[in-house]
């Protein structure tokens, strides 16, 4: 399945929040769709899951109108949120009733995520008893209930410990390798390199980058080339006592030693300069931006 | 439609399984219960006797001097004591005596008693002794014989009453309950609603269910399930009481208040369901769509307050007028139309006095539509109530917006 959403326009009020949003996924794949906060990332979810229109555009599921009634899609909001008050087993049988799975299906399926998850004794107990860990788990088990086609995922590891947060990774990338097609936001930008391909980034209300983590990452000057040895300071002084003519500084950053080039085509005549002058070399790579440092660069200034 | 029925069910159930619910309704059988067999333990349920509470012992001053020995005569029931001014008013003072009676001249005298009893008939009694014997003496001055002056006297009026309408004596009491009852179902089952939606906001579920079920659905199924909880409980009671009655319908029977209570006209009883039930989803609806505006519990109150409010006024306005006697009033008739006001005023009508079944059928069709209406406007409300979070809309924003 392939979900496209084209040039979404929405306003409330006099406040335009999204200015022509398009963004396309892919079953089996995972779409992280990143923003400050109030960027519209809410408000994009909510046109998808068609809990209000858009003023503009569509979204589309396989070159059709998507029908919520037809295609299940499971949300996690990033404000979590259950009836306190209930039991596990009860809310989990109505979210999935109220989305058209028969009791029958929608109650093992809940038993089979209890189980991964290790919360099956908890099911008759009351959510508000939960530590926020397993509420958590109880959330994303509303979210699979109805074993919809797209997952919608805000914040699904925010407030865990590595050990939860390890059982939860587990289940989406279960769920990806599955071929659901899934949508994932957070700040967190280590789980979105670790589920996404493909990324967009919105920054007051408009999509200000998008696709491949990879392609983005190659698309950045690859003239910085970071030396990895034990001795940074012996090596500092190779390139300050003989410098190549083709690198333009050479400097100690978070305890490596990095070489900007004046062209990153000379990367071949670094490694042989290296390799001749300092003896005791454990690696060398391009430096590449982190995500975050994308993110930064596109979302800093208005939101 | 299926959604609709899934959140019906899992509202009804959740307040029905509730544990103040289970409690309350237990409670009010048991007080029903306890009440309607008291009688059955207790000799019957005579109300009170005319005459009970009056005083017994009475002092009696006569400044005519010629009728404290009258008195004293036919009043053997009676402990008296004829006295002087001063002392009788000593024994009332030091409460050797219960009352105290200074008689002026032949028709006017002073009854001094410390508290004045409900059924204290004791004035009554005085004042027909007095008017007997002053219409004696001047009947005899006229030159009548005592035969002639006793036929007259002991001659009164029998009167048969046919009432072709509604005894409002009769209807008075299960009118005042009746209402009472609509009036404290409509706060306490709207409040219910309105809280229970501003929980969903509260608690964020709302951000999954506005992604499963469609608001029509939401609201409806809420609305529709916690009324539904609410009027099943207040049926459950009423057919109890009625149970209760009947098996102790013959330790009642002289009792005139509880008696008219439950043998309320059936077509009564008919009209009662109708105008109840569509009156209160009226407000069902509006106290859902206000909690809907609710981002916290605390915003409740001012959220409802006004509606409470306009809910009372509908409230006071029949009573006052049942309580005067005068229900077919202009505005009783007004009111009676108005949907926010018409249950209790067209049923207070439709109790005391006689209305036209056209305009029964009237008002019973303009609340049928408004409850529609309503529904639809609550709706439109909780449609966008349930995605505002922070300070709760003014109404007049709210309107604004729905124009739009």
């Amino acid at each position: 399945m392939n979900l496209t959403v084209n040039e979404i326009y929405k306003s409330f009020g006099e406040k335009n929040v999204l200015k022509g949003i398009s963004l396309s996924a892919q079953s089996g794949k995972a779409l992280g769709i990143l923003g400050r906060n109030g960027a519209g990332k809410t408000t994009l979810i909510r046109i998808i899951m068609q809990v209000f229109g858009a003023d503009a555009g569509a979204v589309l599921l396989d070159g059709k109108p998507l029908n919520p009634e037809i295609v299940k899609i499971g949300y996690l909001p990033e404000e979590r949120g259950l009836y306190p008050k209930q039991k596990i087993m009860n809310q989990l049988l109505y979210f999935a009733e109220l989305k058209g799975i028969d009791k029958k299906t929608a109650k093992m399926t809940a038993e089979k995520y209890l189980s991964e998850l290790q919360m099956e004794q908890y099911k008759n107990a009351r959510l508000d008893t939960l530590s926020k860990g397993n509420q958590q788990k109880i959330q994303l088990i509303a979210s699979l209930i109805s074993n919809p086609d797209i997952i919608i995922l805000d914040e699904p590891f925010s407030g865990l410990d590595p050990v939860n947060a390890g059982m939860l990774k587990n289940v989406v990338k279960e769920l990806i390798k599955e071929g659901k097609m899934v949508l994932f936001s957070s700040h967190q930008m280590n789980y979105i390199e670790e589920f996404c391909d493909d990324i967009i980034i919105l920054n007051g209300g408009r999509a200000v980058l998008s696709g491949s983590i990879k392609r983005i990452k190659r698309s950045y000057a690859r003239n910085i080339i970071e030396i990895l040895t034990e001795h940074n300071e012996k090596a500092l002084s190779v390139f300050e006592s003989a410098c190549p003519s083709f690198v333009k500084n050479a400097e100690i950053l978070d305890g490596k030693l990095t070489v900007t080039l004046f062209d990153e085509n000379k990367k071949s005549d670094l490694i042989k300069f290296v390799a001749d002058n300092i003896p005791d070399v454990d690696g060398i790579n391009v430096k590449e931006p982190t995500l975050a440092e994308i993110f930064i660069h596109y979302t800093e200034g208005c939101v | 439609m299926k959604q609709f029925v899934k959140v019906f069910r899992f509202e009804f159930l959740n307040i029905i399984k509730s544990k103040p619910f289970i409690f309350l309704t237990i409670l009010l059988l048991f007080c029903s219960t306890v009440a309607l067999f008291f009688p059955r333990f207790s000799n019957g349920a005579k109300p009170p006797e005319i005459g009970d509470g009056s005083p017994q012992k009475i002092a009696v001053c006569d400044k005519t001097g010629k009728l404290a020995e009258y008195i004293k005569e036919n009043m053997d029931s009676y402990e008296i004591t004829i006295c002087d001014e001063n002392t009788a008013e000593t024994l009332l003072t030091e409460k050797k005596v219960d009352a105290s009676v200074i008689i002026t001249s032949p028709l006017t005298y002073t009854y001094s008693v410390k508290d004045m009893g409900m059924y204290d008939t004791t004035p009554d009694i005085i004042n027909e002794l007095l008017q007997i014997k002053y219409r004696t003496i001047k009947l005899s001055e006229f030159g009548l014989t005592e035969e002639q002056i006793t036929e007259i006297q002991s001659s009164v009026a029998v009167p048969e009453y046919k009432i072709v309408g509604n005894d409002q004596a009769q209807s008075f009491l299960y009118t005042y309950i009746l209402l009472f009852m609509l009036y404290i179902s409509v706060i306490a089952y709207g409040q219910m609603i309105a809280q229970s939606v501003a929980t969903e906001k509260s608690s964020r579920a709302m951000e999954l269910l506005i992604t499963s079920a469609k608001p029509e659905s939401l609201i409806f199924g809420k609305v529709l399930g916690t009324g539904c909880a609410g009027i099943s409980q207040m049926v459950t009671v009423l057919l109890w009481s009625v149970i209760c009655y009947k098996i102790n319908a013959p330790f009642w029977k002289e009792n005139f208040f509880v008696t008219s209570i439950f043998d309320m006209p059936l077509k009564l009883v008919c009209y009662t369901a109708v105008l109840f039930v569509l009156g209160f989803f009226i407000y069902a609806f509006l106290y859902g769509s206000l909690g809907s505006l609710a981002s916290k519990m605390e915003d409740i109150g001012p959220l409802t307050g006004p509606l409470t409010m306009i809910m009372a006024g509908t409230f006071m306005v029949p009573i006052i007028c049942i309580s005067s006697g005068n229900v077919d009033t202009a505005v009783m008739k007004i009111l009676s139309f108005i949907p926010f006001c018409s249950p209790m005023a067209m049923f207070a009508r439709i109790a005391m006095s006689t209305v036209p079944p056209i305009q029964i059928a009237i008002s019973i069709i303009i609340l049928i539509a408004s409850d529609i209406g309503i529904g639809y406007i609550a709706v439109l409300i909780y449609k966008r109530g349930i995605l505002m979070y922070g300070k709760p809309p003014k109404l007049l924003q709210v309107l604004k917006q729905l124009k739009k």
